[in-house]
């Protein structure tokens, strides 16, 4: 394995990496945490602004997850591309050594 | 706004469980973070891809600042309110406590109500025990309505806090790391208190009536009283009864307006009233020291409330704020951190930024006469003026300058070293409107 392979395969592990560290923050529940408020203070302000709290909590959530993941899914498609470059570079260097064309 | 009966169902628990459960939720956030940033700065990796990345993962970890600075900022809103919450029902448990002690009820709308004297009361005794009663009523509408207003502090500081952040106002300040972005979030959690204003105007007596209820064709005496009562305000003026000569004629402008008066102005004319602000105020501190004790919130600002007082300032106290105002309601509010004892059995020591409120509505609806140099003043001609649309009653208020206390918390009957009244009487003869 060259070290070439070496980045690519690295890349590809932390694309995963990366989209699961996304996947997991989406599953963090931040708020439903805030819907006790309405126990603990019925009648008041703080009620609704809880739940002004839970909605942008739920949407930042959301957004940063699905930016990580894509992140992570972008670095994977890179580690692909690399690959296939790679592939294809050895590959015309292949067909140029079994057309008889004799290196200086 | 949330009533008195919401009051006695408002719980500190859910509030505490809500701040652990974000603790809980919200600590995997900071290694999630770590590891998507750790996963995405990869060693030789370069190029116009690499860069992307970089911008993207910087971007993530800004956003990722914002939220954890958001969470500390309401954790530490979540466990303010729930000190605050576990010390109103105290209040709320003390207030109900009397009022089932003496027979009364407190409505879930804050209403003290009197069920009267018991059948069996001796006639002979039914007046004394009326006005005691009253008294203690008087007393439960002023617990209430100081735990209506601590409600109000409580609820607005932790909804401001949710409100900035859900507007996304909570930043991270600056920070480059997690942890300072939750430190930073922590210190936009705390709302300091301040002052609060004064409790809301008691009810006032009803005064001489509406004003210019009498008609037309009956104001040829009022206008004459008129010409002597200003005559009486000029004479007021020469004597140095300032301030009496001042609210006459802002009674005879027939305007109305509210009238601005300096609470310190008096507190340091009128001894005694000092002293009666200054025992209510130590009053408030051992209260407020005793609420500390009993909440474990030693160390944290509390706000207070005294609630109106009234006290009666008479000719031997100064004729110039007799004659100004009277009878007066005045309060005390602040903010109060008490200090435990350093050793068992010590004292403890409070500090306290406050001020002092006064409130009066200038009528005259008694049946007295006083004399302003050649002119009498009776109080049904000065009020037949108000009815007649020549003059007008108006509210006279004012608050004096934030005072700083700090030291021991004052045992019952001992009247602490509070600050003096500033002395800065500008104006000449005593005026402090004087041009």
């Amino acid at each position: 394995m060259n070290c070439y392979q070496v980045i690519i395969d690295a890349l590809r592990k932390a694309g995963i990496a990366a989209e699961s560290a996304g996947e997991q923050v989406g599953a963090v529940d931040l708020a439903g945490t805030l819907t006790s408020v309405a126990d603990a203070l019925p009648g008041s302000r703080s009620v609704q602004a809880a739940t002004g709290v839970a909605n942008a909590w739920t949407d930042q959530i959301e957004h940063w997850s699905i930016d990580a993941q894509k992140l992570g899914q972008g670095m994977s498609a890179s580690a692909d591309h690399y690959a296939a470059s790679e592939d294809a570079a050895e590959a015309d260097l292949g067909t140029a050594f079994l057309s008889g064309v004799r290196p200086f | 706004m949330a009533s008195y009966g919401d009051m006695r169902r408002w719980q500190p628990g859910p509030l505490d469980g809500a701040e652990q459960q974000l603790k809980v939720r919200s600590d995997t956030l900071p290694w999630l973070a770590d590891d998507l940033s750790r996963a995405s700065k990869q060693n030789g990796w370069h190029g116009m891809a690499a860069d992307a990345a970089a911008i993207k993962r910087a971007q993530l970890a800004d956003g990722m600042e914002h939220i954890v600075a958001g969470v500390t900022a309401a954790r530490t809103a979540l466990m303010a309110a729930s000190d605050g919450v576990m010390g109103l029902k105290n209040l709320v448990s003390d207030a109900d406590g009397i009022a089932q002690a003496h027979g009364f009820s407190i409505s879930d709308a804050g209403e003290v109500e009197d069920p009267g004297l018991p059948p069996d009361v001796p006639a002979e005794q039914a007046d004394m025990m009326r006005q005691e009663r009253e008294k203690i009523k008087a007393e439960l509408l002023d617990r209430v309505q100081q735990i209506l207003t601590r409600a109000v502090e409580i609820d607005n500081s932790l909804a401001d806090v949710l409100g900035r952040i859900g507007r996304g106002e909570i930043h991270d300040g600056g920070a480059t790391t997690l942890a300072a972005a939750a430190e930073a979030g922590a210190a936009q959690g705390i709302t300091t208190p301040q002052i609060p204003g004064p409790p809301p105007n008691p009810p006032t007596d009803p005064g001489a009536g509406d004003h210019g209820s009498d008609p037309w064709y009956a104001r040829g005496d009022d206008l004459f009283m008129k010409d002597l009562a200003g005559t009486a305000a000029m004479f007021a003026d020469g004597a140095g009864w300032t301030h009496a000569s001042a609210h006459l004629r802002h009674y005879l402008d027939n305007s109305g307006t509210d009238l601005t008066v300096s609470p310190d102005e008096m507190m340091r004319d009128v001894d005694r009233f000092r002293g009666e602000v200054d025992k209510t105020t130590a009053a408030e501190m051992r209260r407020v020291a005793a609420e500390a004790e009993a909440n474990g919130t030693h160390g944290k600002p509390i706000q207070f409330s005294s609630g109106w007082k009234g006290e009666y300032l008479g000719p031997e106290d100064s004729k110039d704020w007799y004659y100004a105002m009277g009878g007066v309601q005045y309060s005390v509010t602040g903010v109060a951190t008490v200090h435990p004892p350093e050793q068992p059995g010590g004292e403890s020591r409070i500090e306290m930024d406050y001020k002092a409120h006064l409130l009066d509505r200038y009528n005259w609806d008694g049946g007295k006469q006083t004399e302003i140099g050649p002119v009498t003043i009776t109080d049904d001609s000065m009020a037949e003026m108000h009815r007649a649309g020549v003059a007008q009653e108006f509210n006279v208020s004012g608050s004096t300058d934030a005072k700083h206390y700090a030291g021991p918390v004052p045992p019952p009957g001992q009247r602490p070293e509070l600050p003096a009244p500033p002395d800065n009487r500008d104006g000449t003869r005593t005026d402090p409107g004087r041009k």
